[in-house]
């Protein structure tokens, strides 16, 4: 005779949800080793080897310091700018506008903020009357020249801007220039400083209006670039491009799906491995999305800004200020290098460990079952919502706490529904589990007598049709104006539920615990 | 060139009864003297010219009320003009005899003649108030200047606002002296083929037109040598270091001079001599280099490129003639360099172009 006791209930199901496109959280351990180069330093993941370099060319400089960069706010940077500056070194800066700055970081949201935007407006201030700085709103290009001109001369391009942020953090690129890529780099300078310039620092915070000069310029071997007058950047690119035969490796902050060149690399995904690393951006979703529909691996770092290109089988690299869009390439004011061979290897180590450590995957969506069990990143907007894929998750109900017994056999027949929405999980199989708690005989309710009950209901007429009933089929109990029947099985309790000879409206339930 | 003298002086303020003439601004009467002329040469009789010539609606009473003013103003007896009249008319000063209390303010200063400052009628009541406190107090004999004593009945010019003629016919020798110190500022203007003095006594508002005593430029040479003693007194300059000058003395080759309390043999001692706009010139061919290299980087307003720097040089230098009359030679741009500021404009304009080969297109 099966006992009325607490009921467990479980319910499992083999789920085949269709999880959508998602990064794959990588549990890499081991951190970036970044290679020991001589001409392609690696920055990134607290690596500032490149970031120093800088520093000590700057300290180092004699006669002049010429600096292109995006956005200046690295505070060791700018001191060692104008301690450079006090020692009579003529120092030459250029940048985006303001204007041009406050519009990236309000419309694209990149990589700096209020506080770094502040900080380059400080710097404008402490540089007024000791350095001769010029902007325009496309300068974008990241290079450092030292003492051009003269036996001493250093050169550096970068794809970080020279924040603190980008240089120590970010996931970057800086190529140490030779003698003759400097001359080309400082010609390019001179370009962006007496053409593509329109505005210069006169006093503090007063920008002046400055006439733009033609000059001459010598044509480039080494360096490629992008301004008003012309785009070897983007032929190089190109060329690289379409001429590889082999497996490209490729990588940029941002990608603009419909542009020219992206349809080019969708070409070469039909017939060439290739593989992407960018960084998690909306932006760069429909981009990611239609490549990896054609077979292209696509990785992420939180904070890669890099942007390169990299032909394996012909050893060419080309390590560029551009991102792969219209803006950069097609306009604006970028350099880039090309680099063969030797040089080339030292790019392939980098991204061999970039790619071997990159904590994001790219995976198309599917069916649940496809993919391995672990976290993810599902792009939501501008952010990403951490997730976890795994094999099971069992979700334990409350227990449920029943009126009375009738009611617990109704609860018992149902089986409990599957959450519509786990948050933060996809299991593969879902185990609910939950407890129906019979109801026990309230502790302060007292036995109640038959007769004495019937006797007090019935009239004398209906106690002379029926017969008053010595005993209850089933102890009753009386609490308040409550009265509960006590059963201990279920068939009992089919036996008695109903009968005549009990109260209407019973309440059953289990016995009191005994003591 | 100007020259700024400022002077104390004493001034004197006469109080006396003065019988004078004083030139007042009356133009009918040159016309009516001018008419009675005319009568007495046609042999007419006045009022019968006058009305038929002058006044034809006008009754017979007011050509004779205007001949009585004329008698009044001793320009015209019996109908003929007066030694007086004539005299006006000659002029064309109309001269009107006063007779009471006048105060007259009189500058007696080496530099200027004696100088009748002005001569303003009392009113009565002040007169009065005088009078009776001379009878009380102040029975003064006052020392009557020679030049006025001297000068009865000689056409005096009173330095006012405007210049007026008084002649003095007497002065009594009883009334009250006082004397007050002034400052009187000169300018001298070489502007002119002749030199002009005006000044401006602090009591009085606007200039006064006043005769030196002196003539010719010895005062200038004088004054020229002082500030320095290599002054070039023909062309009236003054050698100078160009690098304590002022840029705007610099570009313009001329600066202003000052001197306090300058005590002169021959003009006494002036509390204040400014020399203004005095030219200025290199005082060796050294500094004419130097000046000219120091305005060269004065009026820099663009980048500089080797191509353009000689052309520049030359141009601006051809702006100079002064500068035109030494040895100049086109200084290396790195001699400049040493001149300006490191981080100013002109740092930058010298400098950018030669560091980041600001060569124009051909």
């Amino acid at each position: 005779m099966r006992m009325i006791e607490t009921e467990l209930q479980e319910v499992k199901k083999t789920l085949d949800t269709i999880i959508p496109s998602h990064w794959c959280v990588r549990e890499i351990k081991e951190p970036i080793i970044n290679p020991k180069n001589t001409k392609i330093i690696a920055i990134g993941s607290g690596d500032d080897a490149f970031r120093q370099m800088l520093l000590e060319g700057i300290k180092s400089a004699q006669e002049t310091i010429m600096l292109c960069s995006f956005i200046l706010s690295d505070e060791g940077i700018i001191d060692a700018i104008i301690r450079a500056a006090d020692r009579k070194v003529r120092c030459y800066l250029l940048f985006a506008s303001e204007t041009q700055l406050r519009k990236e970081y309000q419309q694209y949201r990149t990589d700096f903020d209020e506080e770094v935007l502040t900080a380059h407006k400080l710097m404008l201030d402490k540089f007024a009357q000791k350095v001769l700085a010029r902007t325009s709103d496309h300068l974008h290009a990241k290079f450092l020249l030292i003492d051009v001109n003269t036996g001493n001369s250093k050169g550096f391009i970068s794809t970080a801007n020279f924040t603190y942020e980008a240089l120590t953090r970010n996931q970057e690129l800086g190529v140490i220039l030779n003698p003759n890529e400097i001359q080309e780099a400082f010609d390019f300078f001179r370009r962006g400083f007496w053409e593509e310039s329109d505005k210069e620092l006169t006093r503090i915070r007063h920008w002046d209006d400055v006439k733009q000069e033609k000059i001459q310029h010598q044509i480039h071997s080494f360096v490629l670039t992008t301004s008003h007058k012309e785009n070897s950047l983007k032929l190089a690119l190109y060329g690289i491009i379409a001429d590889s035969p082999g497996a490209l490796i490729i990588g940029s902050y941002s990608f603009e799906e419909d542009y020219e060149l992206l349809q080019l690399i969708k070409q070469k995904a039909k017939t060439q491995k290739i593989i992407l690393l960018t960084r998690p951006r909306e932006k760069n979703l429909p981009t990611i999305e239609s490549l990896t529909t054609m077979g292209v691996e696509v990785f992420a770092y939180d904070y890669l800004h890099a942007k390169f290109v990299y032909a394996l089988e012909e050893k060419k690299a080309l390590i560029m200020t551009a991102n792969f869009e219209r803006r950069g390439l097609d306009t604006g004011f970028e350099i880039g290098l090309i680099l063969e061979d030797d040089m080339s290897i030292e790019l392939d180590k980098i991204l061999t460990e970039w790619i071997k450590k990159a904590p994001l995957k790219w995976k198309q969506g599917g069916v649940i079952t496809q993919f391995d069990n672990g976290k993810i990143k599902e792009p939501s907007g501008r952010s990403l919502n951490e997730k976890e894929i795994c094999a099971q998750h069992i979700i334990p109900l409350e227990p449920l706490r029943p009126r009375d017994l009738i009611q617990m056999a109704e609860l018992m027949k149902k089986q409990p529904d599957l959450p519509k929405n786990l948050p933060n999980i996809y299991p593969k199989k879902i185990t609910i589990k939950r407890e129906i708690i019979p109801p026990r005989l309230p502790s302060d309710a007292v036995e109640v007598n038959a007769q004495t009950f019937w006797t007090s209901r019935l009239s004398k007429e209906e106690q002379t049709k029926r017969k008053i009933p010595k005993k209850f089929p089933t102890p009753v109990y009386r609490q308040k104006n409550r009265y509960y029947g006590s059963v201990k099985t279920w068939k009992e309790l089919n036996k008695v539920s109903s009968h005549p000879d009990l109260p209407s409206n019973l309440i059953y339930v289990l016995p009191r615990k005994s003591k | 060139m100007h020259i700024s003298i400022k002077i104390n002086v004493v001034v004197d303020f006469i109080s006396a009864q003065l019988s004078i003439f004083k030139e007042e601004d009356r133009p009918e009467v040159i016309p009516l003297l001018t008419a009675i002329s005319e009568s007495e040469s046609a042999n007419t009789d006045p009022v019968t010219y006058l009305i038929e010539n002058h006044f034809p609606d006008l009754p017979i009473t007011f050509v004779a009320n205007l001949l009585e003013e004329l008698r009044l103003m001793g320009l015209v007896q019996d109908g003929i003009l007066t030694t007086h009249g004539i005299e006006t008319l000659k002029r064309k000063e109309v001269l009107v005899p006063r007779k009471g209390p006048y105060q007259i303010g009189i500058i007696d200063h080496q530099l200027i003649t004696q100088s009748i400052l002005r001569c303003e009628e009392l009113k009565p009541s002040l007169w009065e108030e005088i009078r009776y406190k001379k009878e009380e107090e102040m029975d003064e004999i006052i020392e009557i200047p020679e030049f006025i004593k001297n000068d009865l009945h000689k056409r005096l010019t009173l330095f006012d606002q405007r210049t007026q003629t008084i002649m003095v016919n007497s002065i009594s020798e009883r009334g009250t002296l006082d004397k007050k110190m002034a400052t009187l500022t000169l300018k001298l203007s070489f502007d002119d083929e002749l030199w002009q003095l005006k000044g401006k006594l602090d009591e009085f508002s606007g200039y006064l037109s006043l005769h030196a005593e002196f003539e010719g430029d010895e005062i200038i040479d004088f004054l020229l040598s002082k500030i320095h003693p290599q002054a070039d007194l023909i062309q009236r300059r003054i050698p100078q270091d160009p690098v304590r000058l002022k840029p705007v003395e610099l570009n313009n080759f001329r600066k202003g001079f000052t001197f306090h309390n300058l005590d002169t043999d021959k003009w006494g001692e002036f509390s204040e001599i400014k020399l203004s706009n005095v030219e200025i010139y290199p005082e060796s061919n050294d500094k004419a280099q130097q000046w000219a290299e120091i305005l060269f980087i004065e009026n820099l307003s663009e980048y500089i490129t080797p191509l353009r720097y000689e052309q520049l040089w030359i141009s601006l230098m051809e702006k100079f003639p002064v500068l035109n009359e030494f040895d100049l030679i086109v200084p290396p741009i790195s001699t400049l360099w040493e001149r300006v500021a490191f981080g100013s404009r002109k740092c930058w304009f010298l400098r950018a172009a030669i560091d980041m080969n600001l060569e124009e297109v051909l």
